[in-house]
């Protein structure tokens, strides 16, 4: 499946590289103080958090995924951009984001460290640092062969082109840079992602033609939900563990997501970015999942090994001349504006969560500044050292995500009671996370062992996020509540009334 | 593994069921998730705003995004 990058194409793909660093360099200028640089020194409109949200949550092995997803299992893959994001962005938007913005915080853990202990928020940071970390590998890997396959240029030199033109601006510039590139990388994406669509409806007879031939092919491709039954993507796992535990917790306790809610100019424009985002995010299905049913309309000889070359397979074929480059670089888009985003929130949790915390806690605004630009350019130059294990131990980045898929149920528990019920304690939340965390780890190895293979993870996700919500709620009654004082500005009630709850957090928000 | 443990952790019972039942039971989570916006007060919502023109209000914006989810999943999902 060679798609050989030249001429005029290859000169659009260059321009853009070179276009990206210097746009995001520009808003160097504006870094002052480590607000500035982790929290885009809280001047973000809605627009903007909400593209740059888009843009971190699409990454090209989205592109590949979800095409070669659509290729094999058909249209369900729209689950993950629907009903597997838009309820939870509205949960996020209207419940979690205005209480961690209030609460002045710096990140997802930070809130659960004052809401519960920092236990509590160790673990939390350890985890989604450690996720961060192997996804950051994941996407230099991914980089070096699309340079490679595509353009020629050797797999460490295109590691290295990524890691120039992501660490250029987002050390220097921070979160303001890496939202602004977001929203010039989110409009490469739509409009390339879009030409390939367009191009591809024309030649299968439009959406009917499509759907014609897919159902003849496979009648139950057309279907939006697979049985009870099926091996995959069962549909109460769909419903239950998709979108009512897995797409919350990525939706409202991901750092990476939330982090620019927390730079916006207001609590306003923190909940309008978040419930904005949903919008691009509806049309996320035409980019991938139309092109891979294209791919299987006009090219159904796919094996099951090598569907993720859907997706190329319609660019080599599809597309002329200028529009090939234009496509190949919304895919680096969606890639370098997930691995900034990824390099600002890892280099954020271990400054916030780690180096204040353990290692230096009274340092100045300025030392602090500085250690964040360096754990930026640090976890660049580590994740280009991880990055060759995708190809010698694959199975550690599964690790990975087995790791993080076994704690998000529990940990949306603990932070929904956390900030809706003030009757869950330290106990309650520590025990909670901790229990819900056995629980889907017992269930992952007792099925592994009974059965031959794990339950799937979407139904780990909803039984671990009961256990965590039971275990929170019977420990936290069966000890001592916390005092009211330890819980204001973070629990519903505590927000909504108290005038002087109300004044505290404008003047912490405003960072007095 | 006890076959009533197994049917209870992969939904098994739910075998025999009509797949539009999903579809049927998204559609009550958009239309509740839309309700469940209306609960929180103007105040609330408006927050930070510069203004509280109606194009603000993001409980709108929550209506008609489940909206067109709605629409989606019947579409799509009721055969």
């Amino acid at each position: 499946m060679e798609i050989n990058i030249t001429g005029i194409d290859f000169f659009i793909v260059v321009a853009y590289l070179v276009a990206i660093p210097c746009f995001g360099f520009y808003f160097k200028r504006y870094v002052k103080s480590e607000k500035d640089f982790f929290l885009a020194g809280r001047m973000l409109p809605w627009w903007i958090i909400g593209f740059s949200i888009i843009g971190t949550n699409i990454g090209a092995n989205d592109f590949c995924g979800a095409a070669g997803g659509a290729y094999r299992f058909g249209l369900n893959q729209v689950h993950f951009e629907w009903m597997g994001a838009i309820p939870a962005i509205v949960l996020s938007a209207l419940l979690f984001v205005p209480y961690f913005w209030r609460a002045g915080v710096y990140t997802v853990p930070e809130f659960l460290g004052r809401r519960y202990n920092p236990f509590v928020r160790l673990v939390q940071t350890i985890l989604w640092g450690g996720f961060m970390i192997f996804m950051l590998g994941q996407f230099f890997w991914a980089s070096g062969l699309m340079l490679e396959e595509y353009m020629g240029i050797p797999l460490v030199y295109g590691m290295l082109i990524t890691a120039v033109v992501v660490g250029l601006y987002t050390v220097l510039g921070g979160l303001a840079a890496v939202a602004m590139t977001d929203v010039v990388q989110i409009l490469v994406m739509f409009v390339g992602g879009f030409s390939l669509t367009i191009l591809g409806l024309m030649c299968v007879g439009g959406w009917s033609g499509l759907a014609e031939k897919v159902t003849a092919l496979h009648p139950n491709h057309m279907n939006l939900f697979l049985p009870v039954d099926h091996p995959v993507y069962p549909w109460p796992g769909v419903v239950l563990g998709l979108c009512f535990v897995a797409s919350p917790a990525w939706w409202c306790c991901n750092q990476a997501i939330i982090q620019r809610t927390l730079g916006a100019k207001s609590e306003w424009d923190a909940k309008a970015g978040m419930m904005f985002a949903a919008l691009p995010k509806m049309f996320v299905p035409i980019l991938t999942t139309v092109p891979g049913l294209i791919a299987l309309a006009l090219y159904p000889e796919l094996t099951a090994e090598n569907m993720d070359k859907a997706y190329p397979w319609v660019i080599k074929n599809l597309l002329p001349t200028g529009l090939t480059g234009l496509v190949f670089a919304a895919f680096l888009a969606a890639l370098l504006s997930s691995v900034d985003s990824t390099v600002n929130s890892a280099a954020t949790l271990f400054t916030k969560d780690i180096y204040c915390e353990y290692i230096v806690r009274k340092g100045s605004d300025r030392h602090y500044l500085l250690v964040g630009r360096i754990m930026t350019a640090a976890f660049i130059i580590l994740a280009i050292f991880i990055a060759p294990v995708n190809k010698y131990f694959p199975g550690l980045f599964v690790a990975g995500g087995t790791m993080l898929s076994l704690f998000q149920g529990p940990t949306l528990a603990i932070l929904l009671l956390g900030i809706y019920w003030r009757r869950a304690n330290k106990a309650g939340g520590v025990v909670g996370m901790l229990g819900g965390v056995a629980v889907s780890t017992g269930l992952y190895f007792g099925t592994w062992r009974a059965l031959g293979e794990p339950i799937s993870f979407m139904y780990i996700s909803w039984w671990s996020f009961l256990a965590g919500l039971v275990i929170t709620t019977i420990v936290s009654l069966l000890t001592k509540p916390q005092p009211v004082e330890e819980l204001q500005g973070l629990v519903y009630g505590l927000i909504m009334k108290d005038e002087n709850v109300q004044e505290t957090l404008a003047d912490r928000a405003k960072g007095d | 593994m006890g076959g009533w443990l197994k049917s209870m952790l992969y939904f098994e019972w739910l075998v025999g069921t009509h797949i539009n039942l999903a579809s049927y039971v998204m559609v009550v989570v958009f239309v509740f998730t839309a309700l469940w916006a209306w609960t929180f007060k103007r105040d609330y919502i408006f927050e930070g705003a510069p203004s509280q023109h109606r194009w603000r209000d993001i409980r709108i914006w929550a209506v008609i995004l489940l909206a067109v989810q709605t629409v989606l999943y019947v579409h799509f999902g009721i055969k």
